[in-house]
């Protein structure tokens, strides 16, 4: 047992979030160029990628995510390929962030009237003009609150990683944990830790909610 | 984008919208039941008859919003088919207007004009805006073009919405019950500038109720119901001597108070 002052248990703990960090920009970014594929997918004619959507959609909302971290960590080196505890973490947090954007985007795109798209295309416009111009920037005033709010849940999430040994927040708590016995202290800290970075981005989400909803 | 793709194989002596024989279902229901009209050149058509007439239906298969399943649409000559890969250069040339203005909430009014100018003819940004101010003034709301939509009256978003469609300059306009979703004071204005386009001999088809535009403006008044054309003929005819009962009976109706 190491004898560790609160201050260096933190700073041991903070040198391992920016991994977190990183985790949760590497899943919120895949995800959300994922997402946006997935989306115009959906609504390009012909429909048979609108199936493809809603089963890959379906697939990843109705299994675990530890069990997709776990396919991703112990799958895909029997396909030989060599994938690190970030990798593995990095790609299953990107497939599921996809899934769950893109079902989220959908409501907001299906939120905008019929009748936007009628008048889009009676002047000409083609899927991707009405998609780029009308469509998205309307559907994105809407999607921004539950999209902050799906990133809380993200940055959650990464903490899964921790089991397939990637060195985040909760796993450098397993560690110092380990050698201090700490438990609650360390895990207390840890906890802190994801509140503070938790709770700016809730924040943000209710502002944003009000405000999009006055200037509506 | 789209500016340099191959033109129409347009014939300049058909009909600027020719129906023939148009069957449409939903489902079970039938839609729309051998409908045929020509529309030439230059000619105004209203068309009028009770909710669920088919009326809106028939004009929404004019620009493929909605598709028909039997029969033929020709705009000028080229027919639209199912699997036609350019529907968009018909939308082009064919304007509509809707009972729901549909003007894009999130632009300005300058912005809502210049859009479909910009991204689907290629206009360059300057010319697509003094064209776009052109037919504000023609509107006369040329004051509100740095406003948003819901800054706006809904006779004057339809007003708006008249001057979109003008500004790609289309060759026919379809009206889809305009003026239905305004309020009475509004109405007005909103004809006083359909007006001043049949004045200029705009090819218009226009779903309307309100029959003293029909009797000032039309060339030719249709009266459909359940899905059929029943009557096709001038205004004065029309209104004065229609040879079906059932266009007398909703003239009835709608006059006789």
């Amino acid at each position: 047992m190491i004898s560790l002052s609160v201050v260096d248990i933190l700073g041991f703990l903070l040198a391992a979030t920016r991994w977190t960090l990183l985790l949760s920009v590497i899943a919120f970014v895949g995800g959300g160029i994922g997402a946006l594929l997935l989306l115009l997918l959906r609504y390009a004619r012909p429909a048979v990628g609108a199936r493809f959507m809603s089963l890959y959609v379906e697939l990843l909302q109705g299994t675990p995510l530890l069990l997709q971290l776990f396919l991703v960590f112990f799958g895909l080196p029997l396909l030989g390929i060599d994938v690190s505890p970030l990798l593995a973490a990095g790609v299953a947090l990107t497939l599921y962030a996809s899934a769950f954007l893109a079902e989220i985007w959908r409501g907001c795109v299906d939120a905008i009237g019929r009748g936007q798209w009628d008048a889009s295309a009676s002047l000409g416009m083609k899927f991707f003009l009405q998609m780029r111009y009308v469509i998205l920037p309307q559907a994105l005033r809407i999607a921004v609150p539950p999209t902050v709010g799906f990133l809380v849940q993200l940055v959650k999430s990464t903490a899964l990683a921790s089991i397939v040994g990637f060195n985040e927040l909760t796993k450098a708590g397993q560690i110092v944990t380990n050698a201090t016995f700490q438990p609650v202290v360390v895990y207390g800290l840890v906890a802190v830790i994801y509140f503070c970075m938790c709770f700016p981005l809730t924040y943000c989400a209710r502002m944003l909610e009000r405000k999009l909803s006055i200037s509506r | 984008m789209n500016a340099h793709a191959t033109p129409l194989p347009i014939d300049a002596n058909a009909p600027m919208v020719e129906m023939r024989n148009v069957n449409k279902w939903y489902g079970k229901f039938q839609a729309l039941k051998n409908v045929s009209l020509a529309v030439a050149k230059g000619e105004r058509v209203v068309i009028c008859g009770p909710s669920g007439s088919g009326k809106s239906t028939a004009i929404r298969c004019i620009n493929w919003l909605e598709h028909h399943e039997d029969g033929q649409i020709l705009i000028e000559g080229v027919e639209l088919t199912p699997g036609f890969k350019n529907i968009d250069l018909i939308r082009r040339e064919v304007g509509m207007v809707f009972q729901q203005f549909n003007l894009f909430p999130h632009l300005t009014v300058l912005q809502n004009l210049t859009l479909a100018p910009r991204k689907v003819r290629g206009i360059g940004r300057q010319e697509a805006e003094e064209t776009a101010m052109r037919y504000l003034k023609r509107v006369r709301i040329a004051e509100q073009a740095h406003k948003y939509p819901s800054q706006l009256s809904g006779g004057q978003q339809q007003r708006v919405a008249i001057a979109r469609s003008l500004c790609m300059e289309p060759k026919v306009m379809l009206f889809d019950e305009p003026t239905s979703a305004l309020d009475p004071e509004m109405i007005k204005e909103v004809l006083d500038v359909m007006i001043e386009l049949a004045e200029e001999h705009m090819t218009m088809i226009c779903v309307t109720h309100e029959m003293g535009f029909a009797r000032t403006v039309a060339d030719t008044v249709v009266f459909m119901d359940h899905g059929e054309v029943v009557e096709v003929a001038p205004p004065q005819t029309f209104f004065s001597a229609p040879s079906s009962e059932r266009t007398r009976a909703f003239l009835g109706q709608i006059l006789g108070h």
